[in-house]
């Protein structure tokens, strides 16, 4: 595989990583790790959790991760699953 | 109606549709929580009015049927969508039981008819009253004589009216009257469904997932990883514990996808295109594709057979619905999304 193929793939499982944590300590998701789904939605259906815990996420990332995301990243709109959080922080474009 | 015409429609205005593949069923007495408790896989947490989202799995875990779960008082509506060639009502039976408790098939009292789109909210607040329009999301109400469901797998306002069958005609032309005002159409199974796989909503109806578990579509979210007693338990457990192989993912492309179609990466085979469909907003193509799980990550250029593609993060359509606020918006008086 191109390095810079493999260097994204493990970037981004870092993130994923990161998100499942902060999901599970900040915002007290009763799931094991392995067990969000990658895509899963994060508010309503889904994991469940509401707009406070939206920004509480954010922050709780950019702390951690230490960069500041772009205001349209705390919109519900760019935070819909777990793949659209990490694809704010890694610079991915959206899907249509 | 054309397919395209009837998704501009949900998209934008307000659909309705007799939602025949949705059966619903009421569950009583004494043991009647404790019996759905040890039917389905998920957490059944609810309080009075609210709902939550399941599956039905068969013995190595593969999908059933799609469940969802409403508490009314100390009973239970289980709105149900079993895969085609199977009963509901026979799956359902099988893991409940009989003892203590009665599952009423309602559909020969009610039938069921949904309303979809972005302004549904207003057109029921019209019809049926004001309290639809603050209708928390995954919750029930009665209301005018018949019972809403707020749920929806369209990612637009969604609503399941079960309506008794001596009310539908006087309550459908009601609704398709006062529905001129927002310019109210037709829905089919088609269209709902097409706007499920944008909406990266799972939908039983889909064949080229039946071979597939939870884990591996993505729907662990429908679990509830301390129940192990469910039928599919035992499967899912052993494929959480090694981990899945392979997983759902999301394409998008200029040009059509094929099903079936291998998607590859650099050269390697890493999956095949499961289903596919064009954008209903105009924007290419939408695909779901099953790929090795170590690869199944959005953001690659990828070859779907001939089409050159990209996996990404669903859903692939940012829904009007997300950004209406009752207080300020109505199709009504013209106040739209800015």
């Amino acid at each position: 595989m191109n390095p810079q193929t493999s260097a994204y793939l493990e970037r981004r499982r870092q993130v994923l990583a990161e998100v499942r944590d902060i999901l599970i300590t900040r915002l007290k998701v009763e799931r094991a790790p392995e067990h969000i789904d990658p895509d899963a939605f994060l508010f309503g259906t889904g994991l469940g959790l509401d707009s406070v815990d939206a920004v509480e996420l954010v922050v709780a990332l950019e702390q951690r991760l230490g960069l500041k995301l772009p205001e349209g990243a705390r919109t519900l709109r760019s935070l819909r699953t777990v793949g659209t959080v990490i694809d704010q922080v890694l610079g991915v474009e959206e899907a249509p | 109606m054309s397919l395209e015409l009837e998704l501009q429609t949900l998209r934008t205005r307000v659909g309705l549709v007799e939602n025949r593949h949705l059966e619903v069923f009421r569950v009583e007495g004494a043991r009647a929580f404790e019996a759905v408790d040890d039917a389905v896989p998920q957490r059944l947490f609810l309080q009075d009015a609210q709902i939550t989202q399941t599956l039905l799995l068969a013995d190595d875990a593969t999908i059933v049927a799609d469940l969802q779960i409403a508490r009314d008082d100390e009973a239970f509506f289980l709105l149900c969508e079993a895969r085609p060639g199977l009963s509901a009502e026979a799956l359902l039976r099988e893991r409940l039981g009989t003892n203590e408790v009665t599952v009423q098939p309602l559909s020969a009292t009610h039938a069921v008819w949904s309303v979809h789109g972005p302004w549904a909210w207003e057109l029921l607040g019209e019809a049926l009253g004001q309290e639809i329009v603050g209708q928390p999301y995954l919750s029930l109400q009665h209301v005018a004589g018949v019972t809403c469901f707020r749920g929806g797998k369209t990612g637009e306002f969604g609503y399941d009216l079960l309506v008794p069958r001596a009310e539908v005609e006087p309550t459908i032309t009601r609704l398709r009257e006062l529905g001129v005002r927002y310019e109210l159409g037709p829905l089919s199974l088609e269209a709902l469904d097409h706007a499920a796989l944008e909406n990266w909503f799972f939908s039983v109806r889909f064949d080229a997932l039946w071979p597939y578990t939870p884990v591996e579509l993505q729907l662990q979210w429908r679990l509830w990883h301390e129940k192990h007693a469910y039928r599919g338990a035992s499967a899912v457990a052993q494929q959480q514990a090694g981990g899945a192989a392979r997983r759902l993912t999301v394409l998008h492309a200029d040009a059509p996808m094929v099903a079936q179609a291998p998607v590859m990466l650099e050269g390697e085979r890493i999956g095949h295109v499961l289903r596919s469909a064009r954008h209903s907003l105009g924007k290419g193509h939408v695909a779901w594709a099953m790929l090795d799980a170590p690869v199944a990550m959005a953001g690659l250029r990828v070859q779907a057979g001939d089409v050159a593609a990209r996996t990404v993060s669903p859903p692939t359509v940012q829904n009007e619905s997300l950004g209406i606020d009752p207080n300020k918006h109505s199709f009504r008086y013209g106040r739209r999304v800015g």
